[in-house]
């Protein structure tokens, strides 16, 4: 079987970095949101 | 700031794309950013238009124009439109435009997003507006949208909400590609402590957009679902607390004043040291003053909600807390009166801007503070005196920054200089005419005017008389804006690639030609 490896350029560093960034600052925002609403569900409602 | 040893800015091959493509699928910064200049001017006219209806109304005692249903839309719908429509875009599109170019990076790390978050905010815009136009008409509870009031809207609520929520979308979005190009792209050797103070102050703006934007969501949701899925969050009747939405609206809506007012900082942090000729005084404590202040934006909602009814430690920490923000607050305005000391001033557009912010600004800050003062605010709670301190921290604040941004970076966009003489007509009419405007509203207040009210008691009537002719002097002055900007993309004296003479000119923005080539920073320039 043929394996060939190559080193991840800095580009390719650049670019995964970028992406779990953005990933990261998107799960943040949307766990505010669902946390609000719960934290609401649980105190609101009695 | 800092020696620029390489700076190739790309412009042997400028291509760009035509025709209406060039905007609908823009993944260019430039191009972008144009768009959300240009989408908020729109708004900032659309705006206007109902603030003038408003002073209309109000220009003598009595019903002459509207009927109070559509005088409440109009108050719900200029802020909403102000707000997310006109000063957020603008500063995003400064951002689009500028950020790249100050850090040395190609262009924004997510270009397609970008356009995305772009191209909601129509959509987002047509809809609220369209509300206006449904049998019930449009929200007219007020921009804070408090339960049970709000929840009596007709069938245009949803429509509102879901406007609401795309531009949510879309500042998160717009947020997410400031942070990650900051983090991500900046030029070789521009450590965090280099970068400029515009970049600075959006970077902090961003990740308060990305902490708050999701709570006012949370926020709408719970209202739809209270209005039509039976729940009970904000209903009594159910067990609910509509006093829980204050608190939760206020947790979004505090920081959501610094989202509006720290970009404003940025600029004027960039304007002040060019047209004195000295570095900024303090530029780290610049730094950690803008991290602070978005650090106590959290912890300072409830100051706006003291008449509620809340327990005496309550009052007094938010109080406390509130207060302090004028710590950092004051070291900018004295780090900007400290980068003027000395200097060799000059009086360009844009450095007039923001000596009028400077002043302005600091006029609605203290209005602000007499407000934290809890005894004081049971008297000022809701009357004009509230209206006259925010649109103090927002007209001659928030919009008299972007004013002086547009003037200090057109040359660079357009590639032209603009007409001088006309810029500073247009300066003095805004500053004098805005003053005019609100500054009698303190006294409206004080006097006990509740504001969002159509119709007043007739010992009101001389301050409102003049600051409606402020008004509209105000409004019809800013087509003098629109004149200038047109009259230099159509044409004029070209500008050098520095702009303006000054030695401190030295962020990476001022080594790309005027104007700015469409790619720029192909390769990254070294910064020392």
């Amino acid at each position: 079987m043929n394996v060939t490896t190559s080193t991840p350029s800095a580009t390719d560093l650049k670019r995964v970095r970028t992406r779990r960034l953005a990933w990261g600052c998107a799960l943040v925002a949307v766990g505010f949101y669902v946390a609000f609403i719960v934290v609401s569900l649980i105190q609101g409602p009695r | 700031m800092h020696a620029v040893t390489d700076t190739h800015a790309v412009d042997h091959h400028d291509h760009k794309p035509h025709g209406i493509g060039r905007w609908l699928f823009a993944t260019n910064h430039k191009d972008i950013g144009t768009m959300y200049l240009v989408f908020s001017c729109v708004m900032f006219f659309l705006g206007g238009a109902m603030a003038l209806g408003i002073r209309l109304e109000l220009f003598q005692p009595g019903m002459q124009f509207f009927d109070p249903g559509f005088y409440n839309q109009l108050v719900t719908n200029h802020a909403l439109v102000m707000i997310f429509g006109a000063v957020m875009p603008a500063f995003v599109g400064l951002a689009n435009w500028m950020i790249p170019l100050q850090i040395g990076a190609p262009d924004m790390a997510l270009p397609r997003m970008n356009n995305y978050s772009f191209w909601i905010l129509p959509f987002a815009f047509t809809l609220l507006l369209a509300s206006l136009f449904t049998p019930s008409g449009g929200a007219a509870g007020g921009w804070t949208l408090y339960p049970p009031l709000s929840l009596q809207s007709g069938n245009s609520f949803p429509m509102t909400i879901f406007a609401i929520h795309l531009m949510g979308a879309s500042s998160i979005m717009g947020a997410i590609n400031v942070i990650v190009t900051i983090m991500n792209m900046r030029a070789p050797g521009m450590t965090l402590l280099k970068l400029p103070l515009f970049c600075w102050a959006w970077l902090i703006t961003a990740y308060l957009l990305i902490a708050v934007m999701p709570v006012l969501a949370g926020a709408v949701t719970m209202l739809l679902t209270d209005h039509y899925f039976g729940t009970s969050f904000f209903n009594p009747a159910g067990g609910g607390d509509p006093v829980m939405f204050q608190h939760i609206f206020w947790f979004f809506g505090h920081p959501e004043v610094y989202i509006l007012i720290l970009p404003a900082f940025g600029i004027v942090s960039e304007i002040i040291p060019t047209f004195s000729r000295k570095p900024l005084f303090g530029y780290d404590a610049m730094v950690y003053a803008t991290a602070s202040i978005a650090f106590l934006s959290f912890i300072v909602w409830a100051h706006h909600m003291f008449t509620v009814g809340m327990p005496l430690a309550g009052q007094m920490f938010f109080m406390m807390s509130t207060m302090l923000i004028a710590v950092p607050t004051g070291v900018k305005v004295f780090n900007w009166t400290s980068t003027m000391w000395k200097g060799s001033l000059s009086f360009e557009p844009p450095m007039l801007f923001a000596l009028a912010f400077l002043f302005l600004f600091t006029i609605g800050g203290f209005s602000g503070l007499m407000l934290a003062f809890v005894p004081a605010d049971y008297q000022y709670q809701d009357t004009y005196f509230v209206v006259a301190h925010f649109h103090y921290v927002l007209v001659p604040g928030a919009v008299f920054a972007i004013m002086a941004a547009v003037y200090y970076w057109l040359p660079k966009w357009t590639g032209t200089m603009y007409d001088m003489t006309l810029a500073k007509w247009h300066f003095w009419v805004s500053t004098i005419s805005v003053n005019i405007l609100f500054f009698p509203q303190h006294f409206l207040g004080l006097a006990g005017m509740p504001r969002r009210i159509p119709d007043y008691n007739v010992q009101f009537t001389d301050w409102n008389m003049v600051s409606s002719v402020g008004g509209f002097i105000f409004g019809f002055s800013q087509l003098l804006f629109v004149w200038v900007i047109l009259k230099a993309v159509r044409g004029g004296a070209p500008a050098t690639d520095r702009v303006w003479d000054s030695d401190m000119t030295t962020g990476l923005e001022w080594t790309v030609a005027s104007p700015a080539p469409y790619h720029s920073f192909e390769t990254p320039p070294e910064v020392h």
